[in-house]
């Protein structure tokens, strides 16, 4: 046992000091706040989509998927093929015009589409809540992990990823996370992929014991369930496709990515560059499922994977695998968290003050600090379903204004507004009334399916209820976001200057 | 490129509006809106068919398989995305392309 924890504190410290390093190595002079947000705007295709995949690999992906596959069986398998569904969503109808409105965030999008500060600071809170389950989930599965692989206390895994992250993010804005996340995405595919093949390997061709066969890997088991996450139901299954499809576009910290990109072009070329990048990663949870379902029946969710190398090879050769392992979780943890912390370190910044460095990094630390309490106040459950929870939330809120505003000239203020309340509260109203005990039949199994098109309903109905408000300037941006780049009028920041690129 | 003007100024909307109430200088303002439009008419067309085929798939496949074949189903939706994503792409890139 103690060669185990010797490979995994050493996996673990390699990641930390590799993304330490890649994050300050060379910190960049910032002259605006827009190049400390968006890395001056000059990162390249597949370079973002790595950093876009990695960012969408967390925890939940990497560990939880894979546990919960093993766990609860084979509707599960489901759940990846929703994620990457939902960046052929974004591909169609989001990225492109989100990128030529030349907006940072989010909420920014919201007040330059809309023109209403009020609106903005309403959507910020949702960004909010969205980036803290996220980092919730993220600190939880880091704690459970290391107290699983060294015995340490869980708190030293959460106060160890958010110190990192807040250190990489503060050293040097958008840049340095781009390349952290890049550099983690290619450390967790080669972990993931190669140790995951040695184990099969030596799963099918001898060296291990257990059943040569998976069974009853389609029979569902019981488990629990979180809006209709982890519930093995086909009802249950669709809610969650639903939701993941939807709700990818509305994820803070994906969302911001693509204003790194220098035009809309760029930026469509990124988003497929993560979607093949993601399809290749999610080739393993499968796999890891199948081999937890064998050989660790029973375990927990996001320990599942962690626990494989040791009980099927015994000795040096599963202590090297699990510290492999442990170097992928924690890239896992540190990319995730980043990348929440930037995104909506940079939302609340801009919301509560003038833009500037120095406010980015103090909303920056109290976002860290505010998911620490969180987390030290709520117990570890599985990291999927919190996530799962979070992209319930934005397929609520944050689709129906991306894809009314970009497609719709009639949407007002006042309508995003109503449907925000009517759609996120609706599921935060069940999640929170199905935790408690209230249950509201099948409507609180499976929040999504009512919160979404009640969401896009009340916005609809109310925006056109009051046309009054429907911005002066909307055929203005109508073309800006819709004109191919080099064919519409050029505005304050659209694209870096050439000379700009260091 | 195309032998559209391309417009290298930006000015404000008041004073768009006020030219077209004097009746000065609105064609290439009026262009721009039309273009806007025949445009993001053409886009939503090529981007609604894409949502309508993941959509299709998303909600036919797991209805229409046996939960023991889930494993091949989900493994081979992965590159189907991929290919989507690539149709996606250049399609919307020729609309933008097309005078």
């Amino acid at each position: 046992m103690n060669a185990t924890v010797g490979a995994s504190a050493a996996g673990i410290a390699f990641v930390i000091i590799l993304a330490v390093t890649v994050g300050t190595v060379r910190p960049r002079r910032y002259v605006t706040v827009a190049e400390f947000y968006v890395a001056a705007r000059a990162v390249r295709p597949w370079w973002n989509g790595a950093a876009i995949s990695s960012e969408f690999t967390s925890a939940a992906a990497c560990l939880g998927l894979a546990g919960l596959i093993a766990t609860h069986g084979a509707p599960m398998l489901w759940y990846p093929v929703g994620s990457a569904a939902g960046y052929v969503v974004i591909l169609a109808l989001v990225v492109a015009p989100l990128r030529r409105s030349g907006t940072y965030t989010l909420p920014d999008f919201a007040q330059w589409r809309l023109g209403s500060a009020a609106l903005r600071r309403y959507a910020t809170c949702h960004v909010l809540a969205i980036g803290l389950l996220y980092l919730v989930s993220q600190l939880h599965a880091a704690g459970v992990v290391l107290h699983l692989l060294t015995g340490l206390p869980p708190w030293t895994g959460w106060l160890t990823v958010s110190l990192v992250s807040v250190v990489v993010a503060l050293a040097g804005g958008m840049c340095s996370v781009t390349s952290v996340q890049a550099v983690q995405y290619w450390l967790k595919l080669i972990v993931f992929a190669g140790v995951g093949l040695v184990l099969w390997y030596a799963w099918r061709y001898g060296a291990v014991g257990g059943p040569p066969e998976v069974a009853g890997a389609a029979a569902p088991a019981a488990g629990a369930s979180l809006a209709g996450a982890g519930d093995p139901s086909l009802p249950g299954v669709l809610t969650v496709l639903l939701a993941c499809a939807l709700g990818t576009m509305g994820l803070p910290h994906i969302v911001v990515r693509v204003y790194t990109n220098p035009d809309g072009r760029s930026a469509r070329h990124s988003i497929v560059a993560s979607q093949v990048l993601l399809g290749l990663f999610f080739l393993l949870p499968p796999l890891y499922g199948i081999l937890g379902r064998v050989h660790v029946p029973g375990a927990h969710e996001d320990q599942v994977v962690l626990l494989l190398p040791g009980k099927m090879l015994p000795g040096p050769a599963g202590d090297v695998l699990t510290g492999l392992l442990a170097a992928g979780a924690f890239a896992a943890f540190l990319a995730t968290s980043c990348g929440v912390l930037a995104a909506v370190g940079g939302a609340v910044s801009a919301c509560v003050t003038r833009p500037s460095v120095a406010s980015f990094r103090i909303a920056l630390a109290a976002t860290a600090g505010a998911a620490l309490t969180l987390t030290s106040l709520t117990t570890a459950g599985s990291s999927v379903l919190l996530v799962l929870l979070g992209f319930s939330l934005s397929a609520a809120t944050f689709c129906p204004l991306l894809l009314l505003g970009i497609w719709w000239r009639r949407l007002t203020s006042a309508g995003v507004a109503a449907g925000f309340a009517v759609g996120g509260g609706l599921t935060v109203a069940l999640v929170a009334g199905d935790l408690v005990g209230v249950k509201v039949g099948v409507v609180s199994q499976y929040p999504a399916p009512f919160a979404v098109p009640l969401s896009f309903a009340v916005m609809v109905v109310i925006s056109l209820l009051t046309p009054g408000r429907v911005p002066l300037e909307v055929d203005r941006m109508m073309a800006m976001m819709h004109l191919p780049d080099d064919l519409a009028s050029p505005s304050e920041d659209r694209s870096s200057p050439v000379d700009d690129r260091s | 490129m195309n032998g559209r003007r391309v417009v290298v100024t930006r000015r404000p909307v008041a004073v768009h509006r006020a030219a077209r109430a004097l009746g000065l200088d609105v064609d290439d303002d009026a262009d721009d809106a039309d273009e806007t439009r025949r445009l993001m008419a053409r886009q939503a067309r090529i981007a609604l068919s894409t949502v309508a085929m993941v959509v299709a798939l998303l909600v036919g496949l797991p209805l229409l398989t046996a939960p023991g074949d889930w494993l091949w189903v989900t493994l081979a939706l992965q590159p189907v995305w991929v290919a989507l994503a690539v149709i996606q792409l250049r399609r919307a890139e020729r609309a933008e392309r097309r005078p």
